[in-house]
C-alpha cells in the first residue's frame, strides 16, 4: 500500500461493480475504511460479451441498438449507486465497456494502476463456466498483477454447524 | 445503522516464499495505517508418515515427535528471523515500532487452506492477507491453489497479494 491515513497520496482503488449484493456489500466496507481525501474510487461494470451476444439473437433488437440501450442502463445504474452509496465526495471515475469480465478488470487495474482491486466474492453463483474455471474473481486472482481485496457477504464468519451424534445411551 | 469496518486484528498467512514478503510488506503497512496487530501463520503441510519416520531417521531425532517439536521451534525462530529482518529493512521508511506491529506468530501442522480458513472463522481477525503464487489453468486444475481454497470458504475480507 502506498498511501496511510496521513500521507498525501490517495489510494487508487478499482472496484469491479456487477450490481449484486456483495458488490453493494464490498463497496460499503471500502468507503467505510478509507475516508475520501485518501482514495480515488474507479468503478468499472463489464458488459459480459455473452449478454450482448444472446440479446441480439433473441431479437431484443440490433447490435448498435441493443449496446446503446445496455451501455445507457447501466451508466444509470452507476450514477444512481453512487448517489445511494454516497461516492460524491471522492473523485471517482465510472466506467462501462464490454468484453470478457476477468480480462477487462486486469486490462483497466494496469491502466489506472490502482493500488488494489476490490471485489465482492459471492461464489459460483449460476454460472456453469464457473465450475471449472472458477469465478470471476478466482480469474482475475489467476492472471492479475495488483492485490485484489475480496470481500465475503455481510463479512459474516460461519456459525458453528451442529450435527446431530447418534448414541444408544 | 451499519457499524463502520475496521481493521485491528490481520492474520497473516505466509508459506515463507520470496512472494510472501510482499504480503508481509503489505500486512505491516496495513497494520501501520489503522494500528492494527498482525499474527502471523505458517502452516506445515503434512508429509506422509513413512516420509516422516525417514526424514526422522535421517536427522538422527528419537521420535517424531521430538522431530516436530524442534522443527516448529526452528520454524518459529526462522520466522522471527524474517521479521525481524524486514523490520530492519524498513525502519527508515516507515515505522520506527515495526517490531510492535506483530503480535504473535502461529506454526500449525496440517493443511494450508484448511488451517487458513479455521483460524479467520475461530479467532478475532478483520482481515486475512497472503500471497498467491499465480499458479497457470492447468497447474491449479491439477494441485488447486492455496489463495483460491482459501477464497472459497473464508468468510472475512481477504486481501491476495500477487507474486511480482
Amino acid at each position: 500500500m502506498k498511501s496511510n491515513e496521513n500521507s498525501l497520496h490517495p489510494l487508487r482503488l478499482l472496484v469491479a461493480v456487477d450490481f449484486s449484493d456483495c458488490c453493494s456489500q464490498a463497496l460499503k466496507t471500502v468507503v467505510g475504511l478509507f475516508e475520501p481525501r485518501q482514495m480515488e474510487l474507479v468503478l468499472l461494470h463489464v458488459i459480459d460479451e455473452r449478454l450482448i451476444n444472446e440479446c441480439i439473437k433473441y431479437c431484443a433488437g440490433d447490435e448498435a441498438d441493443v449496446k446503446k440501450r445496455l451501455f445507457g442502463d447501466v451508466r444509470e445504474k452507476l450514477d444512481s449507486m453512487a448517489e445511494q452509496e454516497q461516492l460524491t465526495a471522492f473523485a471517482l471515475q465510472k466506467i462501462v465497456c464490454q468484453g470478457v469480465p476477468y480480462r477487462e478488470i486486469n486490462r483497466y487495474a494496469e491502466k489506472f494502476d490502482v493500488d488494489f482491486v476490490v471485489i465482492g466474492s459471492c461464489g459460483m453463483a449460476g454460472d456453469p463456466e464457473a465450475i471449472f474455471f472458477g469465478g470471476t474473481t478466482e480469474r482475475v486472482m489467476r492472471f492479475i498483477t495488483r492485490p485484489v481485496f475480496c470481500i465475503p457477504p455481510n463479512g459474516e464468519k460461519k456459525k458453528e454447524k451442529r450435527m446431530p451424534f447418534p448414541c444408544n445411551s | 445503522m451499519l457499524n463502520k469496518p475496521r481493521i485491528t486484528e490481520i492474520l497473516l498467512a505466509t508459506d515463507l516464499s520470496e512472494n510472501a514478503n510482499q504480503a508481509l510488506e503489505y500486512a505491516a503497512s496495513l497494520a501501520e495505517a489503522y494500528s492494527a496487530r498482525v499474527t502471523v501463520l505458517h502452516v506445515v503441510e503434512k508429509v506422509p508418515p513413512n516420509a516422516e519416520m525417514l526424514m526422522t531417521a535421517t536427522l538422527g531425532y528419537e521420535n517424531i515427535d521430538e522431530y516436530r517439536q524442534k522443527s516448529e521451534v526452528e520454524l518459529i525462530g526462522r520466522i522471527k528471523g524474517h521479521l525481524e529482518q524486514f523490520c530492519a529493512d524498513i525502519t527508515d521508511q516507515m515505522v520506527a515500532e515495526c517490531r510492535l506491529l506483530f503480535k504473535n506468530i502461529l506454526v500449525e501442522p496440517g493443511n494450508a487452506a484448511e488451517r487458513i480458513i479455521y483460524y479467520t472463522e475461530t479467532g478475532d481477525y478483520d482481515a486475512l492477507v497472503m500471497g498467491s503464487r499465480g499458479l497457470s489453468l492447468l497447474q491449479e486444475a491439477f494441485m488447486g491453489g492455496t489463495s483460491r481454497k482459501v477464497l472459497k470458504g473464508c468468510r472475512i475480507p481477504m486481501f491476495i497479494i500477487p507474486s511480482k
